[in-house]
């Protein structure tokens, strides 16, 4: 667990001290590989550690350079988005400008800090400067690259790496999720024009005889197509989420006659803005559930929506028993919770706050605006929208 | 001229529903009812129909083959319980998709967008059970062993004292046991706010205001020094 989050986590603390130890290890590689090069001949490996170890130090910035530009910049801007020619120009552009830097540091930092710094006996004198012409620019552009290269390719590695697992581990568990809510979905459905047609053949006989049963059949079932046949997609019109939502209230509170009292104000234009299907209404559920019918005294129940640019925000107040007989929390608010956390990451914020006598929740969602076109394109789909 | 009617279902209940529909909607005229496609074949020879209410599953003969063997359709009114056939409505030209059961105010405007002319139908149905008048906003606090009710545009303000909170109303002062800041999650954002520790004020009554004080009714409320500059914000 502290293993994978000191890879993955994002929190500051274990990010700086994997980037540490990234470097230390980088400076100490470089250091002892380069102690390898057979120059000064005159000195043995050990003695040819601290130069190598200050060039490791020295051309350390340029390597940081590429790798850095190459895991926030050109990764996720071009290479995570498919956008591999730009990728591959910036590529050009971030190699040759590391070779620049490379370049300035072999010609004039290397040597003037290896000499104030280090016993003149251990310094390796080849200088690139000292070569002819051209090739001494060409050499001092490859001392720092080549390292550069190394490091940023594996940097670059795993930056990738973990973008595609974390990725990965996201959409496995998005489809977890979506599976199993198509399972319910699955059961429901094995019927469902029986269920409509006999809940239109009740509609028919209660028509005549009770206003309220009819009301009650009709609100009964928007609520189950809304549950079977809209529930499946990804975003719904918040226009139609609040919609159900009342209905759902209007068919609990029959069970209550008048003793429930209720204050109910929602939004009248809801402006394009779209919602995940069921984000509200597991709430107003479990207020009914666990609060209300429960409650001898005076059972309550408030339900405040406003939206402000595209934020909507859901006051819910409602009674609940002072001493409640059994306490659990619902298992629809944990799953709203889940799908909250999946689909709203950061978008969201829900306070659930539960007082002597009163359970409040307040839920703000930023939401997506979907501008309806649907209706105005003739040769569509309109129709199966357009059920209420 | 009355928009002729035919209504083809293979339920009587079905067929019943939107017999009181079409019966209760002014310019439209029941011309006949049949119980499948066969039988609404024989009557169309019979005599022309200008929209059909037609069901989709039917034995026999269903709702969509009966539509592409005729030559000349009629405005066509799918009712179906399935959503599947949303899809090949389309394909066929049909005004409109009636999911059962239909709301009357669902079934006037699938007519209407099969006869625009005629927008001046309205429905002579008793409207939907109304929705009752806007109740205005409220919550209940427990004071002295009773739920007592206190509509939220008769709170002053709201004072906290230790663990209890005082709402002082257009009424009697209400003391009950809860924390001013649940109270807080309790109120509308816009209406109150937070002035002080100890304090929420109702925006509405607010008489007049200083850098430091806020007047409602004759009292005199501080503001907090760490709330300052939100409240102000707001009041401004």
């Amino acid at each position: 667990m502290t293993q994978k989050a000191f890879i993955f986590s994002n929190k500051p603390e274990y990010r700086i001290k994997r980037h540490l130890l990234f470097w230390a290890t980088w400076v100490v590689f470089m250091g002892f590989l380069y102690a390898f090069t057979p120059l000064p001949s005159r000195l043995n490996y050990l003695q040819r550690l601290p130069n190598s170890t200050t060039d490791a130090v020295l051309y350390l910035p340029i390597h940081i350079f590429l790798s850095y530009t190459l895991m926030y910049f050109l990764i996720p801007r071009y290479i995570v988005k498919g956008r591999y020619l730009l990728a591959v120009f910036w590529l050009v552009v971030l190699v040759l400008a590391t070779g620049c830097l490379s370049a300035i540091v072999s010609l004039y930092v290397l040597f003037p800090v290896k000499e104030a710094l280090l016993p003149s006996h251990l310094i390796v004198r080849y200088r690139p400067s000292d070569s002819p012409g051209l090739s001494a620019f060409y050499l001092s552009l490859l001392a720092g690259l080549r390292g550069g290269l190394s490091v940023g390719g594996i940097a670059a590695a795993i930056k990738l790496m973990k973008h595609w697992y974390t990725e990965g581990q996201r959409n496995l568990r998005l489809q977890k999720e979506n599976a199993e809510s198509q399972l319910q979905i699955l059961k429901a459905q094995v019927h469902p024009h029986f269920l409509f047609n006999t809940l239109n053949n009740i509609y028919s006989f209660t028509q005549n005889t009770s206003s309220t049963a009819s009301a009650m059949v009709m609100g009964l079932s928007d609520i189950l197509r809304y549950m079977l046949y809209e529930c499946n997609k990804p975003l719904v019109p918040l226009a139609k989420e609040l919609k159900m939502t009342e209905e759902y209230i209007d068919l609990e509170r029959i069970r209550y006659g008048n003793a429930l009292e209720m204050d109910i104000n929602l939004p009248g234009d809801t402006d394009g803005l779209h919602v995940a299907p069921l984000m509200l209404l597991p709430f107003i559920e479990n207020c009914f559930k666990h609060g209300i019918s429960n409650i001898l005294d005076q059972p309550w129940l408030s339900l405040h929506v406003t939206i402000e640019d595209r934020t909507m925000t859901m006051k819910l107040l409602n009674s609940k028993p002072a001493r409640p007989s059994h306490r659990t929390p619902g298992i629809g608010i944990d799953n709203v919770r889940k799908r909250l956390a999946l689909l709203y990451p950061g978008k969201h914020e829900l306070v659930i706050n539960e007082e002597e006598e009163v359970f409040i929740v307040i839920l703000k969602l930023e939401l997506a605006v979907i501008k309806n076109t649907i209706n105005s394109q003739p040769n569509s789909l309109a129709f199966a929208a357009a059920t209420n | 001229m009355s928009i002729k009617c035919l209504i083809v279902d293979d339920e009587p209940p079905a067929r019943e529903v939107l017999k009181r529909y079409v019966e209760e909607t002014p310019g439209l005229e029941l011309r006949g009812e049949c119980a499948n496609a066969v039988q609404a074949l024989g009557f169309l020879q019979q005599q022309a129909i200008d929209l059909i209410f037609l069901d989709i599953r039917m034995p026999q003969l269903t709702g969509v083959d009966f539509l592409k063997s005729l030559k000349h359709t009629p405005k066509v009114i799918f009712t179906t319980a399935y959503s599947e056939y949303a899809l090949e409505g389309y394909e066929l030209d049909i005004v409109d998709f009636l999911m059962k059961p239909v709301r009357f105010e669902r079934f006037l405007k699938a007519v209407n967008k099969a006869f625009p002319l005629q927008n001046a139908i309205t429905p002579t149905l008793e409207p939907a059970p109304e929705k009752e008048k806007r109740i205005e906003s409220f919550v209940y606090f427990r004071a002295d062993r009773k739920m007592v009710k206190v509509l939220l545009s008769d709170i002053l303000y709201i004072e906290s004292m230790k663990d209890y909170v005082k709402v002082i109303t257009d009424g009697h002062p209400i003391i009950t046991k809860q924390s001013i800041s649940s109270v807080e999650t309790m109120l509308p954002e816009k209406k109150f706010i937070r002035t002080h520790r100890s304090f929420i004020v109702s925006v509405d009554k607010i008489k007049s205001f200083t850098n430091e004080l806020i007047e409602i009714g004759k009292t005199e409320i501080p503001i907090g020094k760490l709330y300052r500059n939100t409240v102000l914000k707001v009041l401004e």
